[in-house]
């Protein structure tokens, strides 16, 4: 077909908002070809898309070793060096074609990677999964894998600490979700001056140093147990370090022994040849030395995530590139010109889709919570450098052009908006949100900022650096702020406080006394006196989420500090303390997962019950436990009853209120093991789903089986009735720096309005009242009802159009029809 | 009884000949890629799908 054509074609399907197929016929022929040649680890609901596997691998690897009679006596850090270690060097790798990075966690493109030594509950889940992840074949040796490694588990370990509470609360996941020994997963923040500069060899070498160093004080100097007995722990931990470092170099170097087998054995194509000797040059190269090309660079992210994968399953991927690797590519792209940009668009293409491909075996809850996303891998762009300047370069926009060519639903895009960004990439960002990704997200800069030197005193220099750890909360990415632990594996079920409080904290859904007996509410003759029970039920399992995990930090500190983790961080390096046992600035907290259903069903409460007293205490919960049967006239008042989101002082008061009492009575008491408090940052992703069969009928007229509300300080589908700017006002009354560590704020706009020029200019000025409103976050769906309900009838036909769950994006295909229509049912905003 | 080294698609290691790799094609239903599973030279070869002698 001619150019002229193809460039009319790809012009009609823009005006026609048709993003996906437009990308189809955009993206070079390598990017189309590779990007259909993904396997998808998604899941649909809590099942894996057909046709994925889980890669047993390293299962095996962990039985074997764990067999051994040094793993009887020796420190964990050690034998978990070994498996990794291992299983680097045993495991088969493979080469895509016309693929030019390579590295991934499994066998084989279509499997996920199962890490045996977190969590027996997820091990269970895989083995009896019926959906064909496990091959029947491998049963018998994998029972005999896991029976075996069990009680080496760091669930096993965690929960000898737990009360009888404790693990059945963990397991129940009616008030808190994802406890941190269920899962065992991390979301380290990367420290890029420490490995990017020398490479992995440079830190093996001051590994070495400090071995050699400390074992001639232990063994050779004058006797001074205080001095010599902590080296011995230092000694495991960097002996381990070295061990996976030197275990990553060769493992590395299996791919370019394969790309030049490959090139020298098989390949006839000329270019094809080329390109996998330089892949060849390029794994020799990293990571045991710094990248120098922008290439090598890209290939040293990947082989350093794939291990921090390897080592634990991860579940959000901290990263910024466009910040870290922008030096490489000018110097191939500007400075060199050993690239064009052309070709560094295809790198960052490829980038993204080995981010994508990553998967990982989570419980099935999990996989429920996160449907239709592999990870989230939210990455960081854009914000500002330590000085305050505008961090925004010519990567940042080549991310942002690659986003929409590869329209892969993660990595998804956090941007770090402050006044001063330059309108050329802001423009970029707007045409992502335009072309329906639903990312980037975007993120108030100054606000964040703020918030992180307001919890953990991070000094504001420092701050400027900061990175999305997991979905929405920043972290410095320093030295002495990167942080090694994920806090939030745990979430709370927030609506549950209220819906406890209203049964004096027994639980209806579970039909168990879940919290404490905090009153009869229909004994309680003042609004106040529900809202203190409320209150009391929240802080009660939220401390306990608290404690649980950090009574896994205990375990993580003493049983099972991380090899490679450890060796990539500078701090551990120094000090020999291994990834949980030192301390960081800290960033603790917990995620909360419907939040704002309750605070609606308190402002309903306040004025049906308290004021118009129009019903009793009594009729309401009669109602409530017959789910709303037989009284729809009462159920739609407590609907119409104010609510969120519509700048109405009644019902924001008390979401103020409320907010500044979970800072002030239930966060700032606490110290996690960094001695900061811990914090909350309500959103929601998938949970507004899962919440909908563990939290009853609420007095904001939810009944029980409805979604959640889908945001953190988002209102209820349907509910805000006065357009953006009212629900902008609604959330810029919080306190956006101290009230949280972060706070999800979802809308959805219409595409007709926001088409041509002149959308740019409409959606910035949003944006603006936004910023100057103090709001922390906001993300964006901007798809229309028609094309939604086309991608149900022929879901074959748009399998790469995305929409924006809550906290990442998945493919709207890939949903189940439950939370599609969730989705459809959003406002949309006329701005 | 066949063992890997006589094997076409078998790769010894430069430095140790004892050890390689089994380098093979693979067509999935979404994409095809060149694997490579390290074996010993010496494994037996006899029971291999793809063995095909040198």
């Amino acid at each position: 077909m001619k150019t002229a054509e193809i460039e009319k074609q790809k012009q009609e399907l823009l005006e026609k908002r048709q993003y996906w197929w437009w990308a189809e016929k955009e993206r070079s022929s390598r990017v189309d070809f590779l990007r259909k040649a993904l396997w998808s680890k998604a899941t649909k609901g809590s099942a894996f898309l057909p046709g994925i596997k889980v890669c047993t691998h390293q299962v095996k690897v962990a039985h074997e070793v764990l067999q051994q009679k040094e793993a009887i006596f020796e420190p964990f850090i050690k034998t978990w060096a070994k498996i990794l270690a291992k299983n680097l060097a045993t495991i088969p790798i493979f080469i895509v074609d016309k693929s030019r990075i390579v590295g991934y966690t499994g066998a084989a493109p279509h499997m996920v990677h199962w890490t045996p030594l977190a969590s027996y509950s997820i091990n269970e889940d895989v083995y009896n999964d019926r959906m064909g992840l496990v091959d029947d074949e491998e049963r018998p040796v994998l029972k005999a894998a896991m029976d075996h490694i069990k009680p080496w588990t760091y669930q096993t370990h965690v929960e000898q600490y737990l009360t009888r509470r404790e693990k059945i609360n963990s397991g129940m996941a009616l008030t808190y979700a994802g406890a941190h020994h269920t899962v065992g997963d991390s979301y380290p923040t990367p420290q890029y001056d420490w490995w990017l500069p020398g490479g992995y060899t440079r830190i093996i070498e001051v590994l070495e140093k400090n071995i050699a160093d400390a074992k001639k004080t232990l063994h050779e100097t004058v006797p001074n147990a205080p001095e010599q007995l902590p080296l011995i722990e230092k000694i495991d931990n960097w002996e381990a370090g070295k061990m996976v470092l030197e275990a990553a170099i060769k493992w590395a170097r299996r791919y370019a022994r394969l790309a030049r087998i490959i090139a020298e054995n098989f390949e006839s194509d000329a270019q094809r040849k080329s390109e996998l000797l330089r892949i060849a040059e390029t794994c020799d190269k990293v990571p045991a030395h710094a990248p120098e090309h922008f290439w090598e660079a890209i290939q040293f992210d990947i082989f350093r995530s794939t291990l921090e994968h390897y080592e634990s399953q991860r579940r959000a991927w901290p990263n910024r590139p466009d910040n870290a690797y922008f030096p490489y590519y000018k110097r191939s792209v500007v400075d060199d010109k050993v690239l064009s940009e052309d070709e560094a668009l295809e790198y960052v293409c490829e980038w993204q889709l080995r981010a994508f491909e990553y998967g990982r075996p989570w419980s099935r809850l999990w996989r429920e919570i996160l449907t239709g996303d592999p990870g989230p891998w939210v990455w960081t762009l854009g914000g500002q450098d330590k000085d305050g300047n505008d961090s925004c370069n010519d990567l940042t926009d080549m991310f942002l052009k690659a986003a929409r060519l590869t329209r892969v639903v993660s990595p998804t895009y956090a941007f770090r908006y402050h006044r001063n960004v330059r309108i050329q990439t802001l423009k970029q960002v707007f045409e992502c949100i335009r072309h329906g990704l639903g990312y980037p997200n975007i993120r108030n800069d100054d606000v964040l900022i703020d918030s992180m030197h307001y919890w953990a005193k991070v000094p504001i220099e420092e701050a400027r650096t900061w990175i999305v750890q997991a979905c929405i909360v920043p972290c410095a990415g320093t030295k002495k702020g990167c942080q090694p632990i994920s806090y939030a594996t745990s979430s709370t079920i927030a609506s549950k406080a209220l819906e406890l409080a209203l049964y004096n904290g027994y639980d209806p859904i579970s039909r168990m006394q879940l919290g404490p007996k905090t009153g009869d509410p229909a004994t309680f003759t003042l609004f106040d006196q529900l809202y203190d029970a409320f209150l009391e039920q929240y802080k009660y399992f939220t401390w306990e989420a608290f404690r649980v995990r950090e009574i896994g930090r205990h375990v993580e500190m003493t049983k099972f500090g991380r090899p490679f983790l450890g060796a990539i961080l500078e701090r551990c390096v120094e000090s020999g303390e291994n990834h949980a046992r030192s301390k960081e600035y800290g960033n603790p907290w917990l995620s909360v997962f419907a939040w704002m259903d309750q605070l609606d069903a308190l402002a309903a409460v306040k004025k049906l019950v308290y004021e118009d007293k129009k019903y009793t205490m009594a009729q309401m919960i009669d109602a409530l436990k017959a789910n709303w049967e037989g009284s729809e006239e009462m159920r739609m008042d407590f609907v119409r009853a104010p609510k969120w989101g519509n700048d109405d002082d009644y019902v924001d008061d008390i979401v103020v209120r409320a907010h500044k009492d979970v800072r002030d009575k239930v966060c700032l008491p606490t110290r996690e093991y960094s001695g900061v408090p811990w914090s909350t940052a309500p959103q929601n992703v998938a949970a507004y789903i899962v919440a909908s069969t563990k939290v009853g009928a609420l007095p904001n007229g939810r009944r029980l089986g409805d979604t959640m509300y889908d945001g953190g300080c988002s209102p209820g589908a349907g509910l805000d009735k006065k357009g953006p700017t009212a629900v902008l006002r609604s959330a810029g009354k919080l306190d956006h720096r101290t009230f949280f560590k972060a706070n999800l704020l979802n809308q959805r706009l219409s595409p007709a309005q926001l088409a041509g020029d002149k959308g740019f200019e409409l959606w910035h000025s949003y944006i603006k009242t936004w910023r100057d409103l103090g709001c922390n976050q906001v993300q964006f769906n901007m798809v229309d009802n028609e094309t939604l309900f086309a991608a149900q009838k022929e879901p074959e036909k748009y399998s790469e159009l995305i929409v924006r769950v809550a906290g990442y994006s998945a493919h709207f295909v890939e949903l189940n029809k439950k939370a599609q229509d969730t989705i459809i049912a959003r406002t949309v905003q006329n701005l | 009884m066949a063992v890997c080294e006589e094997c076409k698609w078998f790769f010894p290691l430069e430095d140790d000949p004892t050890e390689g790799d089994c380098v093979t094609r693979v067509v999935d239903p979404r994409c095809a890629y060149w694997t490579a599973k390290p074996k010993q030279a010496m494994d037996e070869a006899g029971g291999c799908g793809n063995y095909q002698a040198k």
